[in-house]
């Protein structure tokens, strides 16, 4: 066993089979949970005690996660706690503006459904400044990239995607 | 001197007229009652070539025999002025639509001997409609291919958990951990199952199968079938109706589903509440002219956030338990139906789905079907 005190981690989704999956992924991982199925639930965990880091998905009932970020940058403690996004709605509309709001503040990174165990955890110790094999550094490292390709992506207009490609392509045919 | 200047006169004028007739930017005919062109202007020619003497139908259209609903037929009967919009072909081969407004040329008699059509191209028009209908269309499938990509993400979460955690059970010959994520894999398969089953019903575009039916008695049964569900919650399941509900023409089908999923909402909305003495409530009146099926509840109510997104393709607020089509469905149905749905809501305090059928248009409807029959 780490001789560390285990980190808590609060895992907000409101389908339960995707609360025990990420459940099983941090118990295996040596990680505290703690779970939430609502915002509102999540935040009076919140209340009661403050999570080392929260994983966190965007649609739900009652309170969504865009929500409950928002109120979490609002306060000051609350506001440093590391987020990681896990949601099937990244590139929709439902889920694409209150994406692109969250990534405007504070830390986070975000992982599209499904996600897969290892890029999970990976990406949580990365987050969390954890000591990481080679693997997992690697894992966390190209899980971030990816994130933040799709930030940009997603945020940017036509003439930046245009160049993107443009510059895409050219790098494929020197390499090539 | 004089004779002279006035035949000059006339000959101008006739000029002028003829020029004027020419020239007008609209097809311009004059048919006998034989249906045969007597005279046709210079747009009209243009188009579809010279045609005196010969029939109209067979220049317009390249028909044998007269058009159904042919406005100059009309006006050769009642010597009124009646329009219709048409598709015809022109000499190259070319669809023109035009709109068609034919009035009666009488001299000194009572009956019509000619009639004038003058026809107006909308050819452009129709093409500019149809593109944006095709990009309607469009936009409409890439919604519904990104939503159903979004409900497959879904479940594939549930499969990957489920897979993992058996994997691991495995590995630690834990007999508990394979049997949650066994029942994990199974939740999802099923999964599947309601998807693709709620997804083709959504899919069929189909008319409604209208019918004479008792309203009163639809919401009995939806009443008998949910009373019991709704009772075992602690949630009371009540029916009002108005005195004089007449029967109506509806799909029996179409308006069960709709009831039955706004009562599976408003039932689902009250065990969110942590409110006690929860209460469904459905109630059919007669409004101005329109049949009226509200489905009230005093449950969790939808905030606006959701309100904006509740007639969206696959959005649910239900975590695994619903496939966002419930609501979509009932819309189209209820639109099929001529009829609109509104909802009234406050976060908190309930909702009220409130489904609004114009009798004119039911029987509107209820009429063309059973033309088609």
């Amino acid at each position: 066993m780490p001789d560390y005190k285990k980190k808590k981690i609060l895992v907000v989704d409101d389908e339960k089979d995707v609360r025990e999956f990420l459940k099983a992924a941090l118990f295996e991982a040596g990680f505290d949970v703690i779970e939430a199925e609502d915002g509102n639930i999540a935040l009076e965990k919140i209340k009661n005690e403050i999570p080392d880091l929260i994983s966190l998905d965007l649609v739900m009932p009652k309170k969504s996660g865009a929500r409950l970020h928002r109120e979490l940058s609002k306060n000051k403690d609350w506001s440093k706690i590391p987020v990681i996004i896990v949601t099937g709605h990244a590139r929709d509309d439902l889920g694409k503006a209150d994406l692109k709001e969250l990534t405007m503040s504070g830390p986070g990174i975000y992982l599209e459904k499904p996600v897969k165990p290892h890029n999970y955890i990976a990406a949580i110790k990365k987050l969390l400044n954890m000591d990481t094999t080679q693997d997992e550094k690697e894992t966390a490292e190209l899980v971030e990239l990816q994130s933040n390709l799709k930030n940009i992506i997603d945020s940017s207009d036509s003439e930046t995607l245009r160049r993107l490609k443009e510059l895409l392509n050219d790098t494929g045919k020197s390499s090539g | 001197m004089e004779m002279s200047h006035t035949v000059t006169e006339t000959d101008r004028w006739q000029q002028e007229y003829q020029i004027l007739f020419d020239r007008v930017p609209c097809y311009i005919t004059v048919i006998g009652e034989d249906y045969r062109i007597v005279r046709a202007n210079e747009a009209f020619r243009e188009n579809f070539g010279d045609v005196l003497g010969q029939l109209c139908y067979k220049v317009y259209k390249r028909r044998k025999t007269k058009c159904p609903n042919c406005p100059a037929e009309k006006t050769f009967r009642d010597g009124k002025v009646h329009h219709s919009t048409q598709q015809g072909i022109g000499k190259e081969g070319q669809k023109i639509h035009y709109a068609v407004s034919t009035s009666a040329l009488m001299r000194d008699s009572e009956t019509v001997a000619h009639v004038i059509e003058i026809s107006d191209d909308i050819t452009e028009i129709k093409k500019l409609e149809y593109n944006v209908i095709e990009a309607e269309r469009l936009a409409a499938v890439g919604q519904t291919v990104a939503g159903l990509a979004h409900s497959i993400k879904n479940i594939l979460m549930g499969l990957e958990g489920g897979k993992y955690i058996v994997s691991l059970g495995l590995k630690k010959n834990n007999k508990d951990m394979i049997n949650q994520g066994w029942e994990m894999l199974e939740r999802n398969f099923d999964k599947t199952t309601s998807l693709v089953k709620d997804f083709l019903s959504f899919s069929k575009g189909r008319l409604p199968q209208l019918a004479m039916i008792n309203p009163k008695e639809l919401v009995s049964e939806i009443v008998d079938l949910y009373k019991d569900i709704a009772g075992q919650s602690g949630i009371e399941l009540t029916f009002k109706h108005g005195k004089n509900i007449k029967p109506a023409p509806l799909d029996r089908d179409g308006i069960h589903t709709c009831l039955t999923n706004l009562v599976s909402n408003a039932i689902d909305a009250c065990l969110m509440s942590e409110k006690k003495g929860t209460q469904v409530e459905i109630n059919l009146t007669e409004g101005r002219e329109k049949l009226i099926f509200e489905v009230s509840d005093n449950g969790s109510g939808i905030d606006y956030e959701i309100k904006r997104k509740i007639f969206t393709t696959f959005f649910t607020t239900k975590g695994g338990e619903g496939t966002g089509l419930g609501l979509l469905t009932t819309r189209k149905i209820v639109q099929e139906h001529g009829g609109n749905i509104k909802v009234i809501s406050q976060k908190g305090k309930g909702a009220r789905f409130r489904m609004e059928f114009p009798r004119k248009r039911l029987m509107t409807l209820y009429k063309e079907s059973k033309a088609k029959e």
